[in-house]
């Protein structure tokens, strides 16, 4: 079966970015309500509702090719000024911001997919995109 | 939309989820404040200004909005302060996140850029070298304008309640995070910002500006002449009335039953009548006021006239009230039983006069006669002592310096109000007149002006805003969205047992902390005095004048004494402390006016004796000066609280809290409680709580140069 890689879109300039690996990783997803609880003097609470969490993809993952820590580092800056779209491998895809990007450099004896630029080291990272707006998917037409 | 009953069960409810959630958006606009004369219908003016367009010309204030309101993104917070500390007028602190999504169509569909700074006021000027900070939007100025009018709107599922509207005061501008926070005023910032001068007051009336009784602003003359009657008894004649002695009697001759009709009348020269004085012999007669009136040398020229310029005609004056009974002459006024002593009693039926030329005729009927002994039978007669008809003659300095006439003591609020262009209020007629002109130059105010009525009559004062807000339809030519708020001038809630305003009553289980009660006996006086003006009287055995000494210390004051309830039921309880207040004041000018006085501090130290504070969600509809109802079992609290601060918050995003902290005096509190009943009983006694006072036309318009 082929592979579907994870895409970064600009929606301004229609560039798109394909990831050479996906991550390997995705920590809990999903919309939160948040309801305060304010206490009564007497019995029971004041319960308040305020506005849900927001939507945060947190994936982490491996990147062996230097030029794919130089491509997310930039659409990670691009999102100092606007949003980008995501489409993941599932084909979901959200308006984000990435909001963090992590990679750190580990030591390997060898690496053989970037000798040429990251001969002896690849890297672990971590990546969080808030979600602007969801275009399909699960949470499509919710937030 | 929700209506109130649906906002109420939400609130009460305590679950403010789902369809309930708590909401809140803000609107702003920029506008300006027009002033000009504006013609009004009778019942919208209360003051007259002699010298200068009249009666229904009226100095007006107009709040012009010069742009469609637009709502507000990002409100990250909202907080509300009020209370009568400070004017009434309320204050708002508003927090706005700075960065803004702003939605592009791109090649590849719709993104949205990050706008930092998007609402900064001074995004898009080329300041230094032609450097600019982001692209010119709508928001270019909005909160750094004096002019940006704020409207804040909240309520539960739907922002259903207008809960403030004012204008921009403070605009601070922080960045990571990228905030502005924004400090406003309401709309009664135009009675606390602006000075009595130029056009903020009335534009043609020279400072300092002064508000007089409408009937102290005459001279009168008595002018009554000529005195005829039906019948007088042989030794009692009509001209008895007019020779000012007291001690001489006009007597009609006595009839056997007591409906015979009597009548006397006076001729008067060319004059402007309106009232007159009179001191019966009898009491409880019923007297019948007819006018006859003539176009002869008419003052101002032209033929009679009301004062209110109509023209009526020679002869008898008709006001359509019908007839003296027995008679074909029509009368103006009728006063069923008169009383015996000297009464002033205006001539005309709803106010106002007549402008009658040389030899009109005014003339009283009398009927229910009194029964008199003579000669071993008894008769029944009509009898006058003195009778003074008054031609009315504006003041010379009322002319030339243009005071403000008015009627009642609150007509001076309402006319302040509408030079601030505030059409909306609940004024509360006083039921007082002033005693004398007072002035007010240009270093005050146009609060202090509300303030100084405020504090003669002990009535409170507050802006509050509008009932209602149109959120559908935003444009600057909406009709709905024009008031500029609600100005509230009345005796407060503190004193009425069943105050118009709905009552909420709230239970432990709804507060969300305790309410903390504070007693505090240092308020409170064990005697309290009031002392006025000196008293002279004229005593005709002695001399002109002198000093009278009254009450047991001597005073040459009006004064009175006053033992406060709770010093007076358990003495004990004070532990014996003899604290006294003392309160002198010139305005004072009877021993009844010193008691009100005395029970007015005694009221306010009550008031002041027995505070609570309690915090629970927000609801707009509870507002200053309103009374709430608390029961809570822990601390045996079960009692009205008289609101005189109110806190509101608002903070949105995921930790969101909608709360409000009410502050006041518990007035269901024994000693508060008897006190109030007290006062109400003394002001009751005279008609003081509260009595709407009768006014009339405006007239003159024949003095406008």
């Amino acid at each position: 079966m082929p592979r579907t890689p994870n895409k970064f879109i600009n929606p301004k300039t229609a560039d798109e970015y394909e990831w050479p690996v996906n991550h390997s990783e995705e920590s809990e997803t999903g919309l939160q309500r948040s309801v305060s609880h304010g206490a009564k003097s007497g019995n029971g609470l004041v319960l308040q509702q305020a506005d849900d969490q927001p939507l945060v993809f947190k994936y982490t993952g491996t990147i062996f090719h230097q030029v794919q820590v130089e491509e997310m580092a930039a659409w990670y800056a691009l999102c100092r000024t606007q949003t980008v779209n995501f489409v993941d491998f599932a084909g979901d895809e959200s308006e984000v911001i990435i909001t963090a990007f992590r990679p750190v450099r580990h030591r390997t004896m060898r690496n053989p997919r970037d000798f040429a630029n990251a001969p002896l080291w690849y890297w672990k990272y971590e990546i969080e995109m808030e979600v602007v707006r969801v275009i399909s998917g699960i949470w499509a037409g919710i937030l | 939309m929700s209506t109130l009953a649906e906002q109420e069960q939400r609130w009460y409810s305590g679950n403010h989820v789902g369809a309930a959630t708590p909401t809140l958006r803000a609107y702003v606009r920029r506008g300006h404040m027009e002033r000009r004369y504006k013609t009004l219908p009778r019942s919208e003016v209360f003051a007259f200004i002699p010298g200068l367009l009249g009666p229904n010309a009226v100095w007006y204030g107009e709040w012009v909005p010069d742009e469609d309101y637009a709502e507000v993104p990002n409100l990250l917070s909202a907080k509300g302060d009020q209370d009568f500390e400070k004017k009434g007028v309320e204050s708002l602190t508003m927090e706005i996140d700075n960065v803004v999504l702003e939605e592009h169509t791109g090649l590849a569909g719709i993104f949205h850029s990050i706008e930092r700074g998007y609402m900064a006021p001074l995004r898009g000027d080329a300041g230094f070298n032609n450097l600019r900070t982001g692209v010119a939007n709508m928001w270019q100025n909005v909160w750094k304008d004096q002019a940006t009018q704020i409207m804040v709107t909240a309520g539960y599922g739907d922002a259903h309640f207008p809960v403030f509207l004012g204008l921009l005061d403070d605009a601070d501008l922080t960045s990571q995070p990228d905030r502005i926070t924004v400090t406003a005023r309401n709309m009664g910032k135009f009675l606390t910002d602006q000075h009595t001068f130029m056009d903020a007051k009335h534009l043609f009336v020279k400072d300092p500006i002064t508000f007089c009784d409408r009937e102290h602003a005459d001279e009168l003359t008595d002018v009554g002449q000529g005195a005829e009657a039906k019948s007088h008894d042989g030794s009692h004649p009509a001209r008895f009335v007019l020779d000012g002695d007291d001690g001489t009697t006009w007597l009609s001759q006595g009839h056997d039953g007591p409906d015979e009709l009597e009548w006397i009348e006076v001729q008067v020269p060319p004059s402007r009548i309106e009232d007159f004085q009179l001191l019966p012999a009898f009491g409880e007669m019923e007297m019948y006021i007819s006018v006859f009136a003539t176009n002869t040398d008419v003052q101002g020229g032209g033929p009679a006239r009301r004062t209110s310029g109509q023209s009526l005609g020679e002869g008898w004056v008709s006001e359509g009230l019908g007839n003296v009974p027995g008679t074909s002459i029509p009368f103006t006024r009728k006063i069923g039983t008169i009383k015996e002593k000297s009464v002033r009693y205006g001539i005309r039926d709803g106010g106002g006069g007549y402008v009658i030329g040389d030899s009109s005729r005014i003339r009283l009927w009398f009927r229910n006669l009194k029964r008199i002994p003579a000669q071993r039978r008894f008769v029944y007669q009509a009898g006058i002592k003195t009778w003074e008809v008054y031609d009315r003659d504006r003041k010379e300095a009322a002319i030339k310096n243009h005071w403000i006439l008015v009627d009642d003591v609150s007509d001076i609020v309402k006319v302040v109000l509408q030079w601030v262009g505030m059409k909306d209020w609940e004024v509360e007629s006083v039921g007082a007149r002033l005693k004398r002109p007072i002035s007010f130059d240009r270093q005050t105010f146009l609060i202090d002006i509300i303030e100084h009525i405020a504090k003669l009559t002990s009535y409170i004062f507050y802006v509050k805003p509008p009932e209602s807000f149109d959120a559908g339809n935003l444009s600057k030519s909406n009709p709905a969205n024009k008031a500029l708020g609600v100005a509230i001038f009345r005796q407060n809630n503190a004193m009425k047992q069943t105050p118009l305003d709905r009552r909420y009553l709230v239970r432990d289980t709804d507060l969300l902390n305790g309410i903390q009660p504070q007693f505090s006996g240092e308020p409170l006086a064990q005697s309290v005095r009031a002392r006025g003006r000196r008293i002279k009287e004229r005593n005709p055995s002695v001399g002109p004048a002198f000093t009278v000494r009254s009450g047991g210390a001597s005073m040459e004051r009006y004064f009175y004494n006053y033992r406060p309830v709770w010093a007076r039921n358990n003495a004990s309880r004070a532990a014996g402390l003899r604290k006294h207040a003392v309160h002198y004041d010139d305005q004072i000018t009877s021993n009844y006016e010193a008691k009100v006085a005395c029970l007015f501090i005694a009221f306010r130290e009550a008031l002041e004796s027995a505070k609570a504070q309690i915090q629970l969600p927000f609801f707009p509809p509870i507002a200053l000066d309103h009374q709430i109802g608390v029961f809570d079992v822990p601390t045996a609290t079960s009692t009205r609280i008289w609101i005189a601060s109110r806190q509101w918050e608002f903070r949105s995003g995921e930790d969101r809290e909608f709360s409000m902290t009410l502050s006041g005096s518990m007035i269901d509190i024994d000693h508060v409680r008897e006190t109030r009943e007290e006062l109400q009983r003394v002001l009751n006694d005279r008609g003081f709580s509260p009595a709407p006072i009768a006014r009339g036309p405006w007239t003159e318009p024949h003095f406008f140069p």
